[in-house]
């Protein structure tokens, strides 16, 4: 591995000036993404994770907007490009997948013209050369009979394939960055699967870097090699998917699989719950930005913790408790099996 | 069912259908075709149990929700609720009985008018229903504001100073006003965060065992299914594949889909994947407007056989002894 990472964030911030006041979306944000790893970042609405993405896509072009800090793609810093730098490294060089693919294609074109769109803004092949890479690519994503569905419209594809378009389109330039925000979300889970399956596969055979933004930890216990957790702007943990799961250190991160049902586990009683509801952005105590809903919160959770090191093992977490007690509480919530109710 | 159970079922569906007309292009609009959304479904609701409707988008598991609540009519047979057939109700008798069934929507934000306070939203069953004196609904809007989590003073609030998860908390209290026996849930947690899901099923969970409720739960999700049902049915193209109690269909699923479908459920735990085998259906879901021929799920189906595509298999017991749960497959698991 190379000495510079493929991506490298530092103490990102992103602010949006609005009516009511300034709105901190991202609040000093940094993490690593290493070639051919897969990242994945979790949080609920409004946790900054797709703000987060979409500033490292240059993608957040409001005026309100303030982004300070650093992204580093390969050495080079993004937030300095210009327009025309821009475009040489989106699509070639970093690319994105959205949750929703009816709304990122454009409908009264042939899908076969978007795709081919992609290819002409980025490289000089002949028309019949896009022709043949746009059937190629139509092909890789398992869309059946290609050469008659090139010249349909987005609407005549149902849900899961317009998203295997959707991918096709975002590796057309075999970029070495994949983002991928909640590109499964509004899929079935039959579909969901195929899909995973896909952009798995496909990342594997170019060896680019996935970052996948997702709600869901069961997506990201399959997907991520690394995982970081977000709340409310800030990472609140963030280490290996295994320690992730298997040793999670922050109360969130505790709550959050904790209040997931499982299929694989004897059901319990009740599902546990996080208190409360996901802060508004307006109102950002200091301290901890979970404090207010953490029912381990202390009087010393009210100064800030910072995201560190806590235990020699790489894992990083923005807890004060002391990890002896930790692991206690966290047994209380995260019963290994829970009570059987064979009702 | 068995005949001792018979006293104490709330709801009965029993062979419904219900299609909708696929209309020609151009000024005339001829009916060029039928999408058959519900085929032939025979269910029964136990008093205070809770019933899951599972399955994926297009399944017909929503249309069956309307249709077991009389907001679309059926076009083939029998629903009966509360011991009398209800199919045909008209008029103020279709009223009366809409009292005692309820509906919670997937969406809390598109269900609650914006320019109406949530006082005036769930007074509006009420009103509706001339439930009592103007104090008498104030009182009751503010009881059942408690009822699901909320402050009496929310009432004077409008929909959108509410989070998601205390919007879903306004659309329960307005369907609980009245006091119904049975709530139909549509996705009622699909549009809400991990975290505020949780809450919600367990509010769900308290609500039916404080007010005696029965509910039918409709769903995507097998996990939130299978944490709150007593009984599971699994749908596919407009047709039950699947019925039974929800530990026995989620654990030991006997249906190929139901299994398909589990499996394919992501599971938080590193190397799940590798434990579990999963089972990558290929292909989309067919369409209803033209549905396979035999078992509708025979084209995906790993199991599938000659006869699968030629003989439609019936809802029958698994096992000879209980006919509590049943399946539709010519190679039951």
């Amino acid at each position: 591995m190379s000495s510079t990472p493929l991506l490298e964030v530092v103490d990102l911030r992103v602010e949006f000036e609005t009516e009511s006041g300034p709105v901190t979306a991202v609040d000093g944000v940094s993490f690593v993404v290493d070639d051919g790893s897969v990242l994945g970042i979790v949080g609920e609405s409004g946790s900054g994770k797709s703000v987060t993405m979409m500033s490292v896509m240059g993608l957040i072009t409001d005026p309100n907007a303030r982004i300070t800090g650093s992204i580093q793609y390969r050495g080079q810093d993004l937030l300095a490009l210009d327009r025309d730098e821009w475009r040489s490294i989106r699509g070639t060089e970093i690319a994105m997948i959205f949750q929703d693919p009816m709304t990122s294609m454009n409908p009264v074109y042939r899908v076969g013209w978007q795709i081919a769109e992609q290819i002409n803004a980025h490289t000089s092949l002949s028309r019949k050369d896009v022709h043949l890479r746009v059937l190629e690519l139509m092909h890789q994503v398992g869309i059946p009979d290609a050469e008659q569905r090139i010249d349909d419209f987005p609407h005549q594809f149902s849900g899961g394939q317009r998203q295997r378009l959707m991918i096709a389109m975002a590796l057309s330039c075999r970029p070495r960055l994949l983002i991928a925000d909640e590109p499964t979300t509004a899929l079935d889970v039959t579909i969901q699967a195929q899909i995973l399956e896909l952009i798995q596969t496909l990342t594997a055979e170019t060896e680019s870097s996935v970052v996948l933004i997702t709600h869901d930890l069961g997506v990201v216990a399959e997907m991520a090699d690394s995982v970081q957790v977000m709340y409310d702007g800030r990472i609140v943990e963030a280490g290996t998917t295994a320690t992730i799961f298997n040793d999670p250190r922050h109360p969130y991160t505790w709550g959050l699989l904790g209040s997931m049902p499982r299929v694989d586990r004897p059901r319990p009683e009740r599902l546990t719950t996080i208190p409360g509801a996901p802060p508004s952005p307006h109102d950002r105590q200091p301290g901890c930005v979970f404090a207010p809903r953490c029912v381990h919160h202390q009087p010393a959770c009210d100064v800030s913790p910072p995201l560190t090191e806590r235990t020699g093992d790489g894992h990083l977490d923005a807890c004060i408790l002391p990890l002896d007690e930790r692991a206690s509480l966290r047994a209380a919530v995260l019963a290994p099996t829970g009570v059987a109710d064979e009702r | 069912m068995s005949a001792e159970q018979n006293d104490n079922i709330i709801l009965r569906a029993d062979g419904v259908t219900k299609r909708f007309p696929l209309r020609s292009k151009g000024l005339l609009r001829r009916t060029t075709g039928w999408i058959h959304a519900v085929n032939d479904v025979s269910l029964a609701v136990r008093e205070r149990e809770t019933l899951g409707l599972v399955g994926e988008s297009g399944c017909g598991k929503s249309t069956l929700g309307r249709v077991l609540l009389r907001l679309l009519d059926a076009d083939a047979g029998t629903i009966e609720f509360a011991g009398r057939d209800i199919t045909n109700l008209r008029g103020e008798d279709l009223r009366r009985m809409r009292r005692d069934m309820q509906i919670v929507f997937q969406d809390p934000s598109s269900s609650l008018n914006p320019r109406h306070q949530v006082g005036a939203i769930i007074a509006a069953p009420l009103e509706i229903h001339r439930y009592g004196s103007k104090a008498e609904i104030a009182d009751r809007v503010a009881e059942l504001l408690e009822l699901v989590g909320l402050r009496p003073e929310h009432a004077r609030r409008y929909p959108h100073e509410f989070s998601g998860g205390q919007r879903q908390r306004i659309g329960v209290a307005r369907a609980l006003a009245l006091n119904p026996r049975l709530v139909v849930a549509d996705e009622p947690v699909s549009a809400l965060d991990v975290s505020i899901q949780a809450q919600i099923v367990n509010l769900l969970a308290d609500l039916q065992q404080q007010l005696d409720l029965t509910y039918v739960f409709i769903a995507h999700d097998l996990a939130v299914v299978r944490q709150i049902s007593d009984r599971v049915a699994v749908m596919y193209l407009g047709r039950i594949v699947e019925i039974g109690p929800s530990l026995t269909v989620c654990d030991r699923p006997a249906h190929h889909y139901t299994n398909a479908l589990l499996s394919a459920v992501p599971i938080p735990e590193v190397g799940s994947v590798s434990q579990r085998e999963r089972i990558v259906l290929r292909g989309d879901v067919p369409s209803l407007a033209n549905p396979p021929s035999g078992c509708p799920f025979h084209p995906r189906c790993p199991a599938a056989t000659s006869i699968c595509a030629t003989d439609r298999p019936p809802l029958v017991a698994r096992t000879a002894d209980s006919d509590e749960h049943l399946v539709a497959c010519h190679h039951p698991l």
